[in-house]
């Protein structure tokens, strides 16, 4: 136990300094100038960038007609980031997304997840699911999922997280990349009981009744994960780029496009010679020498813009809110089609450490390897699961071996209000020997008057291969972050009793990313 | 068949041609990546080829273009029977990948 503690306080001051080492290197992408094309570096580009270091008589009137025209693609984002908000995007974007993980893992006495997914929520998460599937205890577990590099992001202030697009290497630093894939989680037992032990007036009859004893402890388990994601170079990313569109990306692309056209459609053509003179005439000027001045300059033409667009239409900003949406479908449509054809091979590792009541606590290694061939999401897992610490007992320190394997599909169109998501599941375990207890020395041995020792007792008889299958249904609302997972489990066995098992599984998850992306 | 928008020296124009004539649309890059994911000419959502007839007055062509490389050199550009005439040519922004071209056709 005290060696157990020990390890639960490294993980918290390990998760501690991993947090400050990532708040000494996060910074989010955004662009660097409010309005304005920028060239960010590339020879021979001009942009806003490059022309705030000329003298403001060498800025030809030309070169910033073309920097501030409204309908270059960098302007629309720009102008619909200051109308509706980079905040709006990024929660659009987090909703878009529904790849994460945000329960525990199948092992725990709480949860939905047969399988654990392949990426974990970029800031936090919270998930509360009630009902085991492998194991014999059931409960209603909370499990927080965070991201350090995220929450770094949050605590000092920039952007929780940037949105970089599939292939944009350079939207993050290498390290922040780096770092981006680790994550933690802690589950809670929302209702742990007193502790009190069962009653000793009558024998036991069965395993169920020796394990009829809630826990009593509120930490139910910890875990820390690792997502792997191994990229094509950019050269053979280029090479059958094009034929990687499917329809439906194709379809959100041209939502896109034509929400796009009908937002300039709405900025008054015969006003905009006025304002691109007034500000070709600005940046020309001594006062824009500065680059703060330059900056503040370029602020007051995205606002004069907007303040114009929404003087000729009070709707303006429902479009410039409808350009976000279908930006963001198309993005998030387009990463994930491309994911595999991007990525190599998404894998993750993950260390959980569960403390299930009534047993000794117990470590995981988990190997998740993540795919998206055409429509469906296919994630499989393998798992190790060993007591850390075995009393004294003759059982083997390596508790099981798990397999899982989950097809996932979601319905419906991108920018629905509700997106159900099909899942089915299969899940193997084998328990390499007699399961272990941890009773008090009150409680008897199953089926008997027969005393146990305190400590340690082998449960007998509960050796051998559990198999399980799932149907679970997801039902995600847009916009809020929040998932209903309703599940239907059916297993021959429990990992501590034989005999075929039927259970129904709820939780509600909230992936906090969009609660801070508001 | 022989290019069909030229640029325009007008105010808010960016290209005329005449109507019922036909363009077609194509992108190019340095990286050989860039691709038209859609397009949309007055309103109208264009299919593969890319190509789409002049109607009258001043009208709104938005291309909607991805690029695996950011920042790499884009153009897109008329398909002209072998040649091509350039509408624009820039280095591609992943987060603003639309470009839109006002055509006058008399």
């Amino acid at each position: 136990m005290e060696c157990s503690a020990r390890k639960h306080k490294r993980f918290v001051l390990a998760t501690l300094a991993f947090t400050v080492l990532a708040l000494r290197i996060a910074y989010g992408q955004k662009y660097a100038y409010p309005y304005g094309v920028e060239a960010q570096g590339v020879s021979g580009a001009i942009g806003v960038d490059t022309l705030v270091k000329r003298l403001p008589a060498d800025r030809s009137p030309e070169d910033i007609s073309n920097v501030l025209n409204p309908r270059d693609g960098t302007n629309v984002t720009k102008l619909v980031f200051f109308v509706s908000g980079y905040k709006t995007f990024m929660q659009a974007i987090q909703n878009d997304r529904n790849d994460v993980q945000t329960g525990s893992s199948s092992s725990s006495s709480g949860t939905t997840s047969l399988a654990s997914k392949g990426v974990a929520a970029q800031l936090l998460s919270l998930a509360t699911e009630n009902g085991a599937l492998t194991r014999t205890q059931n409960a209603t577990v909370s499990t927080f999922r965070g991201n350090p590099t995220g929450i770094a992001r949050l605590l000092k202030g920039s952007e929780v997280f940037p949105y970089c697009a599939i292939y944009d290497r350079g939207c993050e630093s290498g390290l922040a990349r780096l770092l981006d894939g680790a994550s933690f989680s802690v589950s809670f037992n929302t209702m742990p009981s007193n502790g009190s032990p069962p009653s000793t007036a009558t024998a036991t009859t069965n395993n169920s009744q020796v394990l009829n004893i809630a826990s009593s402890k509120q930490l139910e388990g910890w875990g820390v994960r690792y997502d792997f994601h191994v990229r094509k170079k950019p050269a053979e990313i280029a090479k059958n780029y094009a034929s990687q569109f499917n329809d439906t990306i194709r379809k959100a692309g041209q939502a896109y496009a034509v929400a796009v056209q009908t937002l300039l459609l709405k900025i008054p053509q015969d006003q905009l010679s006025t304002w691109q003179a007034k500000y070709v005439s600005l940046l020309r000027s001594d006062a824009t020498a500065d680059k703060g001045e330059f900056t503040k300059a370029l602020s007051g033409a995205v606002e004069d813009l907007a303040a114009l667009a929404e003087k000729a239409d009070p709707n303006f900003k429902s479009e410039s809110d409808l350009v976000i949406a279908k930006m963001s479908s198309y993005f998030v449509s387009r990463d994930k089609a491309l994911d595999d054809y991007v990525n190599k091979v998404t894998f993750s590792l993950s260390y959980d450490n569960v403390l299930p009541a009534n047993e000794p606590n117990q470590s995981s290694a988990k190997f998740i390897l993540s795919a998206h061939p055409k429509v469906v999401q296919i994630t499989g897992n393998g798992t190790i699961e060993w007591y850390d610490q075995i009393l004294h007992s003759n059982v083997s320190r390596l508790r099981d071996a798990q397999l899982a394997l989950e097809f996932d599909h979601t319905y419906g169109k991108t920018d629905a209000a509700v997106n159900p998501t099909l899942s089915a599941g299969y899940y193997f375990q084998y328990m390499v020997d007699n399961g272990l207890l941890t009773l008090p020395s009150t409680a008897l041995a199953p089926g008997t008057s027969i005393p146990l020792p305190g400590n340690a007792s082998e449960l007998l008889n509960t050796k051998g291969a559990i198999h399980l299958g799932q149907v679970k249904v997801t039902f995600k609302v847009r916009n809020s972050g929040v998932n209903f997972p309703l599940a239907f489990t059916f297993s021959n066995r429990t990992d501590l009793i034989k005999g075929t098992d039927v259970r129904g599984n709820f939780g509600l998850t909230y992936n906090l990313d969009s609660l801070f992306a508001k | 068949m022989a290019c069909k928008l030229t640029k325009s020296t007008k105010a808010g124009v960016d290209f005329e041609g005449k109507v019922g004539d036909q363009v077609q649309l194509g992108v190019s890059s340095d990286s050989g990546g860039a691709t038209i994911v859609s397009a949309v000419y007055d309103g109208k959502t264009l299919t593969v080829p890319w190509k789409f007839t002049l109607s009258a007055g001043d009208k709104f062509l938005t291309v909607l273009v991805d690029n695996p490389v950011p920042r790499d050199w884009t153009t897109i550009q008329e398909q002209c029977n072998g040649t091509v005439s350039v509408l624009k040519h820039y280095p591609f922004d992943p987060y603003g990948p639309t470009q839109t071209f006002i055509i006058e056709a008399q």
